[in-house]
């Protein structure tokens, strides 16, 4: 009995060392990069989201989406020389394997690029690469994903890139 | 008279809580920072223009005390004790962020006693808002815009405080 749930217990917490992020490795490299803009968003305070009252059904929706989220990191750097350098590097130290390609946008000035990870059928983390003349952002949001309320919240906040997630309904995949 | 004087004891007892023991200690090592400490009651009074979305940010904000330190006695390695300490008063992580060379860190504590601790620092100053009670989640960001911009006065009060003595 005691072997099974030593076993057990080693499972849960292997579960959790891989259970990383894709952006981790990236991160760690450039976390005390100065040059780096970084944000954290940690599972609590998505967490405090299920406190707030939703005006309208839609907003209900998108608060029960947004608790449901375990993180969110995003890496940036606003440097003309180094962006496309870094949006190349992004795809070699980022386990792209793991990820699906959702969705690639290419404007005038920058290459997007999104990835999901699917967990048990449900989609729990969502990869944005962005490499432009002179920008370059890596983001990774993971928990349990709606796509659809994600996009719905990307429009309200005005986040440029996730409005694209709109034209995508959770059936489609890139093969 | 004797009225007033029961309802400012009352007052204070029932502000039961206290600011966090770890902002208590900042401000005790470096006791020549600026700081700042309002009540709900002088938030209020400061909110002169009847800003009503002022007033819904500040009307669960018990009391905040706010102060300003210089780099030059305060370094990464003692940042990093300070919010150790303040994780081990259960502070939890909520956001971090560092851009353009500022960091800003967001710790959050529930339960009976809520707070909240953002600590603002760039290449000069550490900024550290310790809030005891709570702020309406949609209202944080107003919060933050105010913190940017009041980092600039809190300088302008240091200033300004240089030259009265």
């Amino acid at each position: 009995m005691k072997k099974l749930i030593v076993a057990g217990a080693l499972l849960i917490v292997m579960n959790g060392a891989f259970a990383q992020d894709a952006i981790s490795k990236f991160f760690s490299k450039y976390q005390t990069d100065e040059s780096f803009s970084s944000v954290t968003v940690s599972s609590k305070m998505f967490g405090l989201f299920t406190n707030m009252e939703a005006d309208t059904p839609e907003d209900k929706e998108i608060l029960e989406a947004i608790s449901k989220l375990k993180g969110l990191k995003i890496l940036a750097k606003e440097d003309a020389r180094t962006a496309r350098g870094l949006y190349k590097e992004a795809f070699t130290l980022i386990p792209i394997k793991e990820y699906e390609e959702l969705m690639a946008v290419r404007t005038d000035d920058k290459d997007m690029k999104f990835f999901i990870k699917e967990t048990g059928g449900k989609i729990s983390e969502l990869l944005m690469v962005v490499g432009g003349n002179e920008q370059f952002m890596v983001m990774s949001l993971f928990g349990e994903i709606d796509l659809k309320q994600i996009a719905r919240i990307g429009r309200k906040m005005d986040v440029k890139g996730l409005e694209h997630l709109e034209k995508m309904h959770d059936g489609d995949k890139k093969h | 008279m004797k009225y007033s004087i029961l309802a400012l004891l009352i007052a204070v007892a029932l502000s039961g809580q206290a600011q966090s023991k770890t902002t208590e200690k900042l401000h005790k090592k470096y006791s020549e920072a600026l700081s700042l400490f309002f009540y709900n009651n002088t938030l209020r009074m400061i909110n002169q223009t009847d800003d009503k979305e002022f007033d819904e940010l500040i009307k669960d904000i018990e009391k905040m005390k706010f102060l300003m330190i210089k780099k030059e006695e305060f370094g990464t390695d003692d940042y990093k004790k300070l919010i150790s300490d303040y994780k081990s008063e259960s502070f939890e992580e909520m956001m971090t962020s560092r851009h353009d060379g500022k960091n800003f860190d967001v710790y959050m504590k529930e339960g009976n006693s809520k707070g909240m601790i953002v600590a603002v620092n760039d290449s000069e100053n550490l900024y550290v808002l310790d809030i005891v009670g709570s702020i309406p989640l949609n209202k944080v960001t107003t919060l933050f815009k105010e913190i940017d911009e009041s980092t600039e006065i809190g300088k302008r009060i240091q200033e300004f405080a240089k030259h009265e003595h």
